[in-house]
């Protein structure tokens, strides 16, 4: 049966997912990417809900995930991107693609993939910090809060710095061996899981309106 | 720690927004001097060409015919009389023309004295009685690009005017106060909608041209009670090109 965390987080990946779609043709290529990425994480998060169900482990679709998201997120930066930041950030999301891989393959796909979401979390805010470089470099004069890169950062921000912050705590307690990990880091990812689909939803719709006026 | 970093963010993008918003003012501005710049050497240009050429050409065809009509009797001679002053007639519409589009003009006289002989011209015209009245005798700083480009949206005001008003009475006052110089015109004639769109786009070439100076433009219109449009040039340590 689904907790209704999880009710509630699918019901807001498929507003967004389904934003998305509606206006996907007035966006930009990037954006029609984070569409995508947003549509896959929805389908394979289903997909992990019901193989958790049917086989009690969720972790090879999860690795998968993963691996999709390295791909789409370094693809949208990329695309977001330019000049030297974009020079430095391809052949950095290559290696860590790359490694990511290798993790993948060599390790056991029933582990928690947590070096490939390390990896992930490590691409994302390199890229948002490049990115938000950028907006400093290159302004518009389009107010910020109706920017796409602007929710798009800073939500990948927010997420993926918590979830930096978490895993180095929890390797940290695994390492002093203190016990269960506290509930409360599992509701700051949930929490910052939320925010960034929620500011995905909103970048979705900033790039939407300032298509309007183009 | 994340929500102070985007919140420093958001400061410094505002930030780098202002720099580039002033950039980009800086740069339209130069893009419509040059533009003005460009109109005028062209008015110029025609206006010498007017004099010099067209001038010479039709002097000559004037000289021509009273040297023919010499040689002719009555009533050809009649005919090409007229002809001869209507020629007359069209250099001195022409001589005024090139003295209207020339820049010469501009930096001895004061911009009253120059809005007052065009509006000796337009009082002429059949139907349209004009009141002129300046409480000043020329531009406080005597700048030469205001007063140039007030005299000319003037003249385009006043050719709207005459075009497209339909009216009996044009009032032009020129006032100082605070060492700001108001430029209004008014007529009584249909006036316009407001939010209509092809006017929008006359006066915004007005408003272009007003921000090249540093004024503002002010248009009170009703329809079927007329129009006016008030210029205002304010007081500063150094408004416009010299």
């Amino acid at each position: 049966m689904p907790t209704l965390d999880f009710v509630a987080y699918m019901a807001l990946l498929f507003a967004t997912a389904a934003y998305g779609v509606v206006y996907y043709r007035r966006m930009s290529h990037s954006v029609q990417l984070l569409t995508q990425l947003i549509l896959l994480t929805l389908l394979m998060e289903g997909i992990n809900f019901y193989v958790a169900a049917a086989y009690h482990n969720n972790q090879p679709t999860s690795h998968l995930l993963v691996l999709l998201q390295i791909v789409y997120l370094a693809r949208i930066f990329r695309s977001e991107l330019s000049g030297l930041r974009q020079k430095i950030f391809i052949p950095l999301s290559i290696l860590l693609l790359a490694v990511a891989l290798y993790q993948t393959i060599d390790n056991k796909m029933a582990n928690f993939p947590s070096l490939q979401l390390t990896l992930l979390a490590f691409l994302v805010i390199v890229g948002s910090l490049l990115s938000f470089y950028q907006m400093l470099l290159h302004p518009v004069s389009t107010p910020i809060f109706r920017q796409f890169n602007f929710w798009f950062n800073s939500g990948n921000l927010i997420f993926y710095g918590c979830t930096f912050f978490v895993f180095g705590l929890m390797e940290y307690m695994l390492l002093q061996d203190v016990g269960d990990f506290p509930l409360w880091s599992y509701n700051v990812v949930k929490i910052c899981n939320f925010l960034l689909y929620a500011s995905y939803f909103w970048a979705l719709r900033s790039e939407v309106q300032q298509y309007k006026y183009r | 720690m994340l929500a102070i970093f985007i919140i420093v963010f958001i400061f410094m993008y505002h930030k780098a927004q202002l720099r580039f918003e002033i950039t980009r003012q800086k740069l339209k501005q130069a893009q419509l001097e040059s533009e003005v710049e460009i109109r005028q050497q062209t008015l110029y240009t025609i206006s010498r060409e007017l004099h010099d050429n067209f001038g010479q050409v039709l002097s000559l065809i004037k000289l021509n015919l009273a040297h023919v009509s010499k040689s002719l009797v009555s009533p050809q001679q009649e005919v090409l009389q007229e002809a001869n002053d209507q020629i007359v007639t069209l250099l001195n519409e022409m001589r005024s023309l090139s003295h209207s589009l020339g820049n010469e003009k501009f930096e001895p006289t004061p911009l009253p004295v120059l809005i007052e002989k065009d509006l000796k011209i337009i009082g002429k015209q059949d139907g349209l009685t004009v009141h002129f009245k300046s409480e000043i005798k020329d531009l406080p700083q005597n700048d030469l690009s205001s007063k140039i480009l007030l005299y000319r949206m003037f003249q385009e005001l006043s050719s709207n005017v005459i075009k497209h008003a339909d009216a009996t009475h044009l009032r032009v006052n020129i006032k100082s106060e605070n060492g700001s110089v108001h430029l209004a015109v008014k007529d009584n004639g249909k006036g316009f909608d407001n939010t209509n769109q092809r006017r929008g786009k006359g006066f915004t070439n007005l408003r272009e041209r007003c921000e090249l100076i540093g004024a503002t433009l002010k248009v009170n219109s009703i329809e079927g009670a007329g129009t006016e449009v008030m210029i205002t040039l304010p007081k500063k340590k150094n408004h416009g090109k010299q």
